[in-house]
């Protein structure tokens, strides 16, 4: 089987063809190649013609130029090396001291030694990589200690300044606080007293009574609510109904969000004081029990707060008031051994 | 390696790489690529880079980088001809300009390894480590580009 000589493979056997050392077959192959394609033709005669140059007219070639000397006594034949080795600060002292005395000697290899001295290139440190910043890579949170502490902080404010807000403004259940009076269940019990007896179109003494309670309760914080004596005095069920919040796990409330009107100004206090703080002061102090003075901004809030824990907040109670002569709406909330009070004003 | 010492490594070398880069190849993208090739493989290959090297291991990619890209584009002589022609012409007198076009005669390994001595500092043997060359070929490259440079200045004096 006959080999054929194409484009991918000719150059393998171009020299061969040009020496003329090829079989008659490739040869034969390597010409009707040759025939089909002009341009390799072309290339193949500019070969042949360099083949044919006369070995005199190639460049000489000096192999001494390829010796370079860098051992032995200084000398004039390997003084170049020295003087190199020297500005490069490659020599040791005697080399250094031989290489001094020599150039001081000869005034041509001082001037040489002076060009080497000066073919020392210094970097332009103005020129910089124009976009560090895309080499660089971001650092995983695990290995950024403070972003770590920041985020976690962070996580924990939203999530418990968030559940705080959602249980005041959303319909949420909520556990009442061992051994508190239910208010809840009191303004509930009298909503439906109140509606039972306009269903029955009575006016009856009781309902005025009803009306005064309800107002007393409703403007009430937990410690001007009224006493379940009081109550149950006037209601008998309601003190059924009143019963221990020990006995009652859970409990529904929800607050009347569209009577209220806008948010501001709105403040924090402890339920056990009235003194204003500002929501971070407020979180910092409750969750942490930290000093609102040293916690007046979010960021303060955050690194004081990564040290502390969270305790006994099993239990939430919820109460509302809402004086009808009043320009404010109160909400109470608590939760384990803490509680504040919102006022939001008409 | 971790994140933070990576970043600072990017800190503390790619100025200098990139310096290198760029007076080895003249060409600002060029340079750009190879100081970004070689800390990809710095990340790539972060846990067998021995720490104490890893300055050595940037240059000696950035080093490969540029001399291969030489050896593909075989039209780079035929250009750096080009421009030693006509950055002659303009009689550069500062000698720092001259020096830099002085570079574009020496042979790519000649300029590589000047640079890596006078940019880095890098004594024979890591030259030698970086551009992979036995250390008596090092001392030969820098011996003939320190000769080209020499005369490259001594003729633009006579010039001058």
């Amino acid at each position: 089987m006959s080999l054929e000589i194409n484009i991918s493979n000719y150059e393998e056997y171009a020299m061969d063809y040009i020496d003329g050392t090829l079989s008659h077959e490739l040869k034969t192959s390597f010409d009707s190649f040759l025939i089909l394609n002009p341009e390799i033709a072309d290339e193949i005669d500019a070969l042949r013609d360099f083949e044919k140059l006369e070995p005199s007219l190639a460049p000489s070639f000096d192999k001494n130029a390829l010796k370079v000397n860098f051992s032995g006594a200084i000398s004039n034949e390997n003084y170049e090396g020295y003087l190199i080795a020297s500005v490069e600060g490659e020599l040791n002292e005697a080399e250094e001291k031989a290489v001094q005395q020599l150039v001081a000697s000869n005034p041509i290899i001082e001037k040489d030694y002076s060009l080497y001295k000066k073919s020392i290139i210094s970097p332009d440190m103005d020129v910089v990589y124009p976009a560090k910043s895309s080499l660089r890579k971001a650092i995983p949170l695990w290995q950024n200690t403070a972003q770590v502490a920041y985020r976690v902080a962070a996580v924990l404010i939203v999530a418990l300044g968030g559940m705080t807000i959602w249980n005041v403004i959303n319909e949420e259940m909520y556990v009442p606080r061992n051994g508190m009076e239910d208010f809840t269940a009191i303004e509930i019990m009298l909503e439906q007293k109140m509606e039972s007896a306009k269903a029955l179109k009575k006016e009856p003494l009781a309902e005025k009574e009803v009306m005064k309670l309800s107002k007393t309760s409703s403007q009430s914080s937990l410690d001007r609510a009224p006493s379940l004596k009081q109550i149950s005095a006037l209601y008998p069920e309601i003190a059924i109904a009143s019963t221990s919040v020990k006995e009652r796990t859970t409990m529904t409330y929800q607050p009347e969000i569209s009577e209220w009107v806008g948010d501001d100004p709105v403040t924090y206090a402890s339920a056990n004081n009235s003194e204003a703080l500002n929501l971070n002061q407020f979180i910092g102090k409750q969750f942490f029990g930290l000093d609102p003075e040293k916690t007046p901004t979010t960021l303060a809030l955050m690194k004081e707060g990564l040290v502390k824990t969270i305790s006994d907040r099993e239990n939430v109670a919820l109460n509302t008031s809402s004086g009808e002569d009043s320009d404010k709406k109160t909400i109470e909330f608590l939760a384990g051994n803490f509680g504040f009070k919102r006022v939001n004003y008409k | 390696m971790t994140v933070k010492e990576y970043n600072s490594i990017v800190d503390q070398h790619a100025d200098g790489m990139y310096r290198f880069a760029l007076s080895m190849s003249k060409d600002e993208d060029v340079a750009k690529d190879a100081v970004q090739d070689a800390f990809v493989k710095l990340w790539e290959r972060k846990e067998n880079v021995d720490p104490s090297k890893v300055k050595s291991y940037l240059f000696t990619t950035v080093h490969h980088k540029i001399i291969d890209g030489f050896r593909r584009d075989s039209k780079h002589q035929d250009i750096d001809k080009t421009v030693i022609l006509e950055s002659t012409s303009q009689k550069t007198h500062d000698l720092q300009e001259i020096l830099h076009e002085a570079l574009k005669t020496l042979s790519e390994i000649q300029r590589s390894v000047i640079l890596l001595l006078d940019y880095e500092c890098y004594n024979y043997e890591e030259i030698a480590e970086i551009t992979q060359l036995s250390l008596s070929q090092v001392k030969v490259y820098i011996f003939r580009g320190r000769q080209k440079l020499k005369e490259y200045i001594g003729s633009m004096e006579a010039v001058i």
